[in-house]
């Protein structure tokens, strides 16, 4: 022990200089240095007890009997940055001999003999390398290690609290959600890929995952299943997105987590959680938008008495008010709407157990293109002739006529956990819905009432146990239930309904260096009691019955080299709706009769997905997400014969029919950083879908669609006091859609022309006094192209929506006075 | 774990309260309140000089169109037309002319004959009602058969051109009410 400490004291002295120099350095050259002496102070923690123990640690020209003369020399590098690597450590373990790279990442060995060394490179957050070679000669030789990829996993989990699934998902936060500020929902999501939007006209839209949406798609609002009138194509969620600071998309079917009707995926949308320091702070937003002329202020208040820690409380809403929307050439005819919402949340936080209660409310009047409100088919057909839609005026206004839709939705939900150290954590989610929607038609108003009033509501429970891990595995059981009661007055559309689900799940995860195996099995039942009022006026009370089990199968593999791979098998499952099974009537704007078919079962859908993930990479990175989702019995509406003869005229019928179908694609995501502030971002969903039986393709799929965004980051423009800058110019292509059914026709118009948008995002953060404001605009195509898209259910009537400019201004604010 | 479960069954209780609490018993579907409330049209003609009156209904209260009689008219032979528009729905049916009269600036009848293959039959149809503007309506008419004889269908379209939509000459604009065909049977 005697020898080696005096060596310890002799490499700190040394070092003692490097780190002055790197000091020195530091105020002159990048702020990437100041992260090397943290690790260089890593290193020599690390080499100080390393000698210690050998206490045979020998430096160069030390050992003078193994001189033979010859030299290795070289520079540690990061792999992909190329950076040197400071006080890195090489070892030659045939000699024991090791030393530390320098400030320029070089290092020496001299006086080796000829032979064969195997090298030992180790530095803090990189993988160990051992590479041998021979020496002939003095060599010189670069030594490239990669970023450790467990260790940059491990900030990522705990980042995002929730681990992450073999499953493709889409995450919006942070600053790509306040670009999305003042859209709705499905609009905000729209450029994740996988996912695209249906709209009908430019006030409704819903968000469409890997081909499928509507009653496919599965919302979950704070936590809890939004239950409304999904089934409907021309009935947008009725969620407010400012309630969320994250919202993620789950792709492909998820049915052993979140439950019966998960085919397609699932939209999370997660408010931020209430705040843990004593305060009162919030956050004022004020958007205004060119086309529409949209004006929107959306508030918050939070806090926490300082009297009551475990308590914390939230407020906020949102009022918004646009008027007809502008495509490149007109303005279209009563295209306004009209949101008026509002949130609650009240915590109780202890060490080891909590509550909250939140309600919200969302209300909206949405104005529906006039011209879409047709008498039959002649109608549709001259509409399609058209070359813009027949409209009294093409003129601007704020006011809302027929038609239009009024739904309010109201949520309440109260939350309890328990966390014991050695059991897990037990959850209890009680949620209440209640939906009204309102829809006044354009045909003979003869009192101010809706044609059509549905009513629903909802309760579903939840409780889940999640249990402390066992070694390697993680996971999580639990039950659930939902009841819900459908009435409507005026025109028939649905029945009366009641509907009881309850379903019992198990998920586990087990995870182990570089694997992650993850699997889960649900059962569900559903009992669906109906109402009907006939024709004839007999009523009769049909019940089905519906039993499913569900499953999920994944791995996910870190191969190292920032290379991830995963496979992944789900399953979910959904039962007929009560508009499939009981629908019975005209549907306007589409000039179609749609009947449905009491003899359906539920539809099962097994996703199959392989992902690539290269990450953690100075330059490239990315994920390539290639699946196949089969539907076993995907109900659909088909063309029937003869066509529906009604006093006015004839209409085409569709019937509910089932079918096997697939639904297969790729997601593609690449970032490329040019340098560390500008960098393109590219995304592509493909997505090709058919039915088995029929061997044909499917009608409404969407098309090709490829967004690429070219962005540039800075943090303080020179000159002016601002921070948190961005700029943003790209573009999407969505391609035609070339594959439409050919067995039988189930269109009117062929699909529109592929089209091209331009797009650009800016924004930055001023200081205004001790007020931060940050400043953000959003401009959607900007060359005014004037194009119709393929699941724009108003293609046969309008154009989309032109050039639209969206300011944005937000004001973090503090109350507490400091 | 029994300690462990009880704020846990508290909170379930609570949750089966409110959930047993709002279950109200079942109620039904009040009787459809269809917004298409004409459900029939009847046209009726008289001759102006001598001669037998025709008439025909197409109804859909069945669910789809049926047409009682055929209208059979006599060659080179003038008449005044009337349409009704009932909605058979109601007890007792409910005549909805006068709905659409008073709102006669928005709306207007379309006739368009066509005979049938191999058949000579004519069939002219001129409105001789007008709105407030002095446009066509077609309510009531002036129908006049050729000289020949034969088979064909006489296609009563209503549009609905409300906003200023309507022009009178313009039988494309606006949403279709009513689109029916009779069938008309033009012999001596």
């Amino acid at each position: 022990m005697a020898v080696p400490i005096p060596v310890a004291a002799f490499q700190l002295a040394g070092y003692r200089q490097a780190v002055a120099n790197t000091l020195y350095l530091n105020f002159t050259q990048t702020v990437y240095r100041s992260k090397f002496i943290i690790v260089l102070l890593w290193q020599l923690l690390l080499i100080v007890p390393m000698a210690v123990a050998q206490g045979q640690m020998y430096l160069d020209g030390d050992d003078p009997e193994q001189d033979c003369g010859l030299t290795l020399s070289g520079k540690v590098l990061d792999h992909d940055t190329r950076e040197p690597l400071i006080g890195a450590t090489i070892y030659i373990e045939e000699l024991q001999r090791g030393t530390l790279s320098d400030e320029y990442g070089n290092y020496h060995f001299h006086h080796l003999c000829r032979g064969s060394y195997t090298l030992k490179v180790t530095y803090i957050g990189y993988v160990m390398e051992r590479p041998t070679l021979r020496m002939t000669t003095s060599t010189v030789r670069n030594l490239t290690l990669h970023v450790d990829a467990r260790q940059l996993k491990q900030v990522v989990i705990t980042g995002e609290r929730l681990t992450e699934e073999v499953q493709s998902a889409g995450t919006l936060s942070g600053r790509e959600l306040e670009t999305t500020r003042g859209l709705s929902l499905a609009e905000s999501l729209q450029n994740l890929s996988g996912v695209s939007t249906m709209q009908t006209g430019p006030t409704i839209s819903k968000p469409v995952i890997h081909g499928l949406h509507s009653n496919r798609i599965l919302l979950l609002n704070n936590g809890v299943r939004h239950e409304g009138q999904q089934w409907g194509a021309e009935h947008a969620p009725e969620i407010d997105p400012f309630v969320a600071s994250e919202l993620k998309v789950v792709k492909g079917a998820a049915g052993v987590r979140y439950g019966a009707d998960a085919i397609g995926g699932v939209v999370l949308v997660e408010p931020k959680a209430l705040p843990d320091t004593a305060g009162v702070s919030g956050e004022l937003n004020l958007l205004g938008s060119t086309n529409n002329r949209q004006g929107a202020v959306s508030a918050t208040v939070e806090g926490k008495p300082a009297s009551i820690p475990a308590l914390s409380w939230r407020l906020q809403g949102t009022a918004k008010r646009a008027g007809n929307a502008r495509t490149a050439d007109y303005y279209m005819q009563n295209t306004g709407f009209q949101e008026l919402n509002f949130s609650g949340t009240l915590g109780y936080k202890k060490e080891n157990y909590g509550a909250e209660v939140f309600y919200s409310q969302f209300n909206t009047k949405l104005g529906i293109l006039k011209a879409s409100h047709i008498g039959n088919l002649t109608d549709l057909e001259n509409a399609i002739g058209r070359e813009r839609p027949e409209q009294t005026s093409y003129d601007f206004t704020y006011t809302i006529d027929r038609p239009y839709q009024d739904v309010s939705h109201h949520l309440l939900k109260t939350k309890a956990y328990w966390d014991t150290g050695n059991a897990g954590r037990l959850e209890f989610v009680y949620g209440l819905q209640r939906n009204i929607r309102q829809e006044y038609d354009l045909h003979r108003a003869s009192s101010a009432d809706p044609e059509l009033t549905l009513d629903i509501t909802t309760h579903t429970t939840e409780a889940v146990w999640e249990h402390a891990p066992v070694g390697n595995l993680t996971g999580s059981a639990g039950v659930s239930t939902i009841y819900q009661n459908n009435t409507y007055q005026g025109r028939y559309f649905i029945p009366f309904f009641r509907n009881f689900t309850a379903g019992a799940f198990v998920s586990e995860k087990w995870r182990k260096d570089r694997l992650q195996l993850e699997g889960g099995v649900r059962y569900d039942y559903k009992k669906l009691n109906i109402t009907k009022r006939e024709r004839n006026s007999d009523i009769i009370r049909p019940e089905y019955q519906f039993h499913n089990v569900s499953g999920t199968l994944g791995a996910l593999y870190d191969v190292g080299y920032h290379l991830t791979f995963g496979l992944s098998a789900t399953s979910a499952w959904r039962a007929p709706g009560a508009n499939e099974l009981f629908s019975d009537g005209v549907h306007h704007g589409s000039a179609s009769y749609e009947r449905g078919n009491r003899d359906l079962n539920s539809e099962q859908a097994y996703n199959f997905e392989a992902s690539v993930t290269y990450y953690g990479n100075q330059r490239l990175n990315g994920k390539l997400s290639v699946y196949n989702n089969f539907i076993n019995d995907y109900i659909y509406l088909a063309p029937v014969q003869p066509p529906t003869l009604t006093i006015r005229g004839a209409f085409p019928t569709f019937e509910y029919k089932q079918a096997d179908a697939i639904f297969r694609g790729i997601d593609l995501d690449l970032e490329y950083r040019f340098t560390p502030q500008l960098y393109l971002e590219s995304r592509t969903s493909i997505v090709r879908a058919r039915n088995l039986d029929l061997n044909d393709h499917l009608v409404g799929v969407p098309a090709d669609r490829y967004n690429n965004m070219l962005r540039f980051d800075t943090d303080r423009l020179a000159g002016i006091g601002t921070s948190d800058t961005y700029f943003a110019l790209g573009g999407t292509y969505v391609a035609e859609q070339t594959r439409v059914p050919t067995v039988a026709e189930q269109d009117y118009m062929a699909p529109p022309a592929g089209y091209f948008l331009l797009n650009l995002e800016a924004g930055t953060t001023v200081q205004l006094g001790r007020q931060p404001v940050e400043l953000g605009i959003t401009g959607s195509n900007l060359l005014n192209t004037a194009y119709r898209d393929y699941l724009n259910r108003f293609r046969y009537f309008t154009d989309d929506m032109g050039r639209m400019l969206l300011f944005r201004v937000k004001l973090p604010l503090n109350f507490s006075g400091r | 774990m029994n300690k462990l479960l009880r704020p846990y069954m508290a909170f379930l209780l609570m949750g089966t309260l409110l959930f047993t609490t709002s279950c109200k018993d079942d109620d039904q579907p009040g009787p459809d309140e269809e917004e298409e409330v004409i459900t029939a049209v009847t046209i009726s003609l008289t001759p102006t000089g001598k001669g037998q009156d025709a008439e025909a209904t197409i109804s859909t209260i069945t669910g789809t169109q049926v047409q009682n009689a055929p209208l059979t008219l006599r060659p080179g032979t003038e008449y005044t037309a009337v349409v009704t528009l009932t909605d058979e729905s109601k007890t007792p049916v409910a005549d909805m002319t006068a709905e659409i009269r008073n709102e006669r600036d928005e709306h207007l009848l379309v006739y368009t004959f066509t005979p049938d293959a191999g058949s000579n039959a004519t069939v002219n149809v001129t409105i001789t009602d007008m709105d407030q503007n002095n446009r066509p309506v077609g309510l009531e008419s002036t129908v006049t058969t050729g000289a020949g004889t034969g088979n064909g269908k006489l296609k009563v379209v209503l549009k609905h051109q409300p906003g200023g939509l309507k022009t009178g000459t313009n039988t494309t604009a606006g949403s279709t009410d009513i689109d029916v065909d009779f069938n008309v049977i033009v012999a001596n």
